[in-house]
C-alpha cells in the first residue's frame, strides 16, 4: 500500500531535503484534494439525495429518477478520483525500481496502441529518432508519454489537424524529451495550473484532470521536472526533463554518438514535421 | 420583495443546479445568471463581446477553482475595477483551506462559504446568504442604474 507523499529508501530515512520539501509539497496537495475536490461530488450526492426526498414526497417520479442519475454519475466519479489518487501516491515508491528506458522502442510500442485514435482524429505522429535511452521506471515513463499524447488528442487538435512531434535537446545539466503539438496553446498565466491535480482548464473536455499531474509527478520523482511551452496560437511543447545522470546507454546510440545528437537536437516546427510512427 | 439579481460563477453543473433550486425558491431573488468558468465571469460584468447588454447583479456567488481564470482572478479584477467594486462578492466553494481564505480576504472578498455536505445545512446556508444579502444589507447604489 502506497502512503500519499511519503517516500523512504529501505533504510527508512529520506533520500534529500529537496526530496523531502517534494513531499512536505506533496503532502500539502494531497490534503487540499481531498478537502476540496472529494468534497465536491459528496457536495452533489447529499444534495440530491435531499432533492430525491422531496421529489418521493411529492410523487415527482421523473425528478427522483433524475436525481438517482446524478446520484449514481457522482459516485462513479468519486470513486475515480479516489482511484487516480491511489494511483498518484504510487508514483513515487514505483519510480525506485529504475532500468534502461529504450525510449524510441517504448513509444513506437505506444503509437500503435494508439493507431486508431490518432487515425480517427487525423492526427500525425513524428518521432525524430534516434532518441536517447534513460534510466527510469520504465512504466512510469511510458505512463507520462501516453498522458502527454492523450492531452495532445484532447486539447491539441485544430481546423488544420493535429500534428504531434516527439524529440530530444541534451543540455549541460539535463536530457529533455519533448512532446509537441500544433494546438491552440496554453497562456502563459495557465502554465503551472496544467499539472495541478483535478485540475481541468476546459470545462468542456473529458478526464479525470490527473494526467498532467501524473506526469508532473512521475518527473519529480525521478529528480526530474516537467514543463511547458506555450503561448496561444502558438501550439504547446511538454518537457519532460531528467537529470544529465539519467541519460543511460542507448541500443541505438553509442556513447559518442550522444553528444553529436544533443548538438543536432533541434526543435523543428510541428507544422514541418514528416508522417512518423502514428500516421501508420 | 424581488430585489436581489444574482451572478453565479460555478463550473459544476450539479453544485449550479443545486444552488440555483434553493436560491429559486427564495421570494427575495429576481434573477440567477448562471456562467460556467471564470473568464466568462469577468467578460460578463465588464460588459464586453456578448454581454453589452448586461445587467450588473446585487451579488456575485464565485466558486473558487473554476476553468479560465480561477476565484481568486475573478476576484481580483472585480475588485480592481471602480464600476465593478462595490458588488458583493460571495465565494462559494468546497475549499475549507485557510490559505484559501486568506487569499479572498487579502482580495477583499466580502463573504466567503463552504459549501456544507449535509443538504440541509447547504439549502440553510444559500436561504441565510440571500436574506441577508438581500435584505439586511446595505449595497451600494449599483445595479440598474448603472448598464454600462
Amino acid at each position: 500500500m502506497c502512503t500519499p507523499g511519503v517516500e523512504a529508501d529501505e533504510h527508512g530515512t529520506d533520500r534529500t531535503t529537496a526530496s523531502r520539501e517534494r513531499q512536505s509539497r506533496e503532502v500539502e496537495q494531497f490534503v487540499y484534494t481531498v478537502s476540496h475536490d472529494l468534497k465536491s461530488p459528496l457536495v452533489t450526492i447529499t444534495g440530491f439525495l435531499g432533492l430525491l426526498e422531496q421529489s418521493l414526497a411529492s410523487g415527482d417520479r421523473a425528478g427522483a429518477e433524475r436525481a438517482v442519475e446524478r446520484i449514481r454519475r457522482s459516485a462513479v466519479r468519486m470513486s475515480e478520483m479516489i482511484d487516480g489518487l491511489l494511483r498518484l501516491s504510487c508514483v513515487g515508491q514505483v519510480a525506485r525500481e529504475t532500468t534502461t528506458v529504450q525510449v524510441g522502442d517504448e513509444l513506437r510500442e505506444l503509437l500503435c496502441l494508439y493507431e486508431q485514435r490518432l487515425a480517427d482524429a487525423g492526427a500525425v505522429v513524428d518521432v525524430a529518432e534516434p532518441l536517447p535511452a534513460v534510466l527510469a521506471n520504465r512504466t512510469l515513463l511510458v505512463e507520462a508519454f501516453d498522458n502527454l499524447l492523450s492531452n495532445a488528442l484532447k486539447h491539441g487538435a485544430t481546423a488544420d489537424g493535429l500534428r504531434i512531434r516527439i524529440d530530444h535537446r541534451l543540455t549541460d545539466h539535463e536530457l529533455e524529451y519533448r512532446v509537441r503539438d500544433n494546438g491552440p496553446g496554453i497562456p502563459e498565466a495557465l502554465h503551472a495550473r496544467v499539472f495541478r491535480t483535478f485540475e481541468r482548464l476546459d470545462p468542456d473536455s473529458e478526464g479525470s484532470g490527473l494526467g498532467l499531474a501524473i506526469v508532473d509527478r512521475v518527473l519529480s520523482a525521478h529528480d526530474g521536472r516537467v514543463r511547458v511551452e506555450s503561448s496561444p496560437g502558438q501550439g504547446a511543447t511538454f518537457i519532460l526533463a531528467f537529470p544529465r545522470s539519467a541519460v543511460a546507454p542507448s541500443r541505438h546510440l553509442v556513447a559518442q554518438d550522444v553528444d553529436l545528437v544533443a548538438q543536432d537536437a533541434r526543435v523543428p516546427d510541428a507544422g514541418t514535421g514528416n508522417a512518423g510512427a502514428g500516421g501508420r | 420583495m424581488h430585489t436581489l439579481r444574482v451572478l453565479l460563477i460555478e463550473d459544476d453543473p450539479d453544485h449550479a443546479e443545486l444552488i440555483e433550486h434553493a436560491l429559486g425558491r427564495q421570494p427575495l431573488i429576481a434573477s440567477i445568471r448562471h456562467l460556467a468558468d471564470g473568464t466568462e465571469g469577468v467578460r460578463y460584468l465588464k460588459g464586453e463581446g456578448p454581454y453589452r447588454e448586461r445587467e450588473l447583479p446585487d451579488v456575485v456567488l464565485l466558486d473558487w477553482k473554476l476553468p479560465g481564470k480561477d476565484g481568486l482572478q475573478v476576484l481580483r479584477e472585480i475588485k480592481a475595477d471602480d464600476r465593478l467594486a462595490g458588488i458583493p462578492v460571495v465565494v462559494l466553494t468546497t475549499s475549507g483551506s485557510d490559505a484559501d481564505v486568506r487569499q479572498a480576504y487579502k482580495s477583499h472578498v466580502n463573504s466567503y462559504l463552504v459549501k456544507p455536505v449535509d443538504y440541509a445545512q447547504f439549502k440553510a446556508m444559500i436561504e441565510e446568504m440571500s436574506h441577508y444579502w438581500g435584505e439586511l444589507n446595505r449595497r451600494p447604489g449599483l445595479g440598474a442604474a448603472e448598464t454600462t
